[in-house]
């Protein structure tokens, strides 16, 4: 009995031993670090996308208490998250429309046709380097889901070549710089009317890609009522709309030749996705009503 | 045994991944590319030489009698001591934290420094054995989780069918390598293994 006690007491007495150690070990190394950063972690997700520009959620934390970065920029958090962190920062924050990705292709089989069969490794960029890719239109989407990877919120899914972004989406822009194609890029979120294509092809040639080709009709220019619909001919274009402050990624996106929607100016009203004789423009309401469920697989 | 024979011993022979099969946990769950394997055998090679020093001393303290407190004393101050590492570190080393900092806690109980530690004791070593011993055993784990990490690394660019994917693979690919070590058990008596030093041209 007497043994069991002692073992007991030995063992305590290494436990305060080491105990008092740590104690005073944390004391005499303890590392200042400033509460902002803490509390800025705290506020944010937690998801480390990048999106902001700093390596992770604790990078940004450390940036935005350091004074070196904006309190606005993680868009997974959105206007949230930029309100608590601007509290805690004692700044003011404007509100900003939050943005999700787009598919800005819908050339999937059956619009568009494989060219040649790939059989190296099944990923986007590896199959664009060899010739621009696999597909009959160089400027579409592969559908070797390089974006469902690069997903850190598990938002795209892949509905056999078919990449679909779903309501996870939080614009955080990662599909959009692993895309080697361009074809998925931000767009203001809960907005029905979109384009989809991104050929840079003249008509004649992408009418024999794919079903659902641009052909540079300018039809939607025509057709739109409230002059929404800017077609993009040179690069200032892009600059011009992007400081209209909708579009976050446009002055990346490198889209020539091609309509763009100004969703300052839009009402969704889908005049132009009735008229687009290519069915590159979708109203997404109409879509819903109509289409079947696609069949879900990896 | 020369301290020659305990390290060939214990990287290749005994290795303690592949061949006792301690320290699995972290075999399989840092060795997805090989920077952060590197970074885990770094922090593993750190601790371990540490422990197998500290420990040594702790055992002087257990009075006969009480050597069934054995493991849970090494335990204890296994856990203490990396603690107060990863304090010190981040104090006077930020570098050197920011590289083996996030490893640190994951060692705090890991079941190989406790097997190093415990067989330092059951085999007698002297305090110089028992170090070299346990750096041996480290570079051992490093040597099987780099090995493992590069293979795991290409493998994720082959297009493995889906139900094989992920740890199936891992796991047969972790038996088939540590089969492959096996065949280092051949080097049995003490020539074999000076023969086996001068082939690697340690001897």
């Amino acid at each position: 009995m007497l043994n069991v006690l002692y073992a007991c007491a030995g063992m305590g007495l290494l436990g305060v031993l080491f105990g008092v150690v740590l104690a005073v070990v944390s004391k005499k190394f303890a590392v200042e670090t400033d509460p902002k950063v803490a509390a800025v972690t705290d506020a944010l997700p937690g998801a480390n996308c990048g999106a902001c520009g700093a390596p992770g959620c604790a990078g940004y934390a450390a940036a935005v208490a350091g004074g070196t970065m904006a309190p606005d920029r993680c868009i997974p958090g959105g206007n949230a998250v930029a309100k608590t962190i601007a509290g805690i920062m004692g700044v003011a924050v404007a509100e900003t429309e939050p943005v999700r990705a787009q598919v800005i292709c819908q050339g999937f089989d059956p619009c568009a046709t494989d060219k040649a069969a790939w059989t190296g490794v099944r990923t986007c960029a590896a199959a664009a380097a060899v010739g621009g890719g696999p597909r009959s239109c160089r400027f579409g989407c592969i559908g070797f889901g390089d974006c469902r990877r690069a997903c850190p919120f598990n938002a795209i899914a892949m509905h056999g070549r078919t990449p679909v972004v779903t309501d996870r989406c939080t614009g955080c822009g990662m599909c959009m710089a692993a895309c080697p194609k361009g074809v998925i890029v931000l767009r203001p979120k809960d907005r029905p009317v979109h384009i989809r294509c991104r050929t840079g092809e003249p008509a004649k040639v992408s009418r024999t890609q794919c079903q659902k080709s641009c052909i540079k009709c300018k039809i939607c220019v025509k057709a739109c009522p409230q002059q929404a619909i800017v077609w993009m001919s040179d690069p200032h274009d892009a600059l011009l709309l992007w400081a209209d402050g909708k579009y976050p990624s446009l002055a990346l996106e490198r889209l020539h030749d091609l309509p763009v929607i100004n969703y300052a100016k839009c009402t969704n009203c889908g005049i132009c996705a009735q008229k687009c004789p290519r069915k590159v423009i979708v109203d997404l309401r109409a879509a819903a009503a109509s289409a079947p469920a696609l069949p879900v697989a990896r | 045994m020369s301290y020659l024979l305990i390290l060939i011993s214990a990287v290749l022979i005994n290795n303690f991944v592949l061949m006792q099969f301690l320290g699995i946990c972290p075999f399989l769950g840092v060795s997805r590319r090989i920077e952060t394997a590197l970074g885990m055998g770094m922090a593993v090679i750190f601790v371990m030489v540490l422990a197998g020093g500290v420990t040594y001393g702790i055992q002087q303290l257990l009075v006969p009698g009480y050597e069934y407190l054995q493991t849970l004393a090494f335990i204890l101050t296994i856990a203490a001591l990396v603690q107060v590492v990863e304090m010190v570190m981040q104090k006077l080393s930020p570098i050197l934290y920011q590289a083996l900092g996030i490893y640190l806690p994951l060692i705090t109980t890991n079941c190989a420094v406790l097997g190093v530690t415990l067989l330092n004791i059951k085999r007698e070593y002297n305090f110089v054995e028992a170090v070299v011993f346990s750096g041996a055993a480290a570079v051992g784990f490093t040597l099987a989780l780099l090995l493992f990490a590069g293979i795991r690394e290409r493998m994720e660019r082959t297009g493995l069918p889906q139900y094989v994917q992920g740890p199936a693979i891992g796991l047969i690919s972790a038996g088939l390598l540590s089969m492959a070590f096996m065949a280092f058990s051949a080097f049995r008596t003490e020539q074999m293994l000076q023969d086996l030093a001068a082939l690697v041209g340690l001897g």
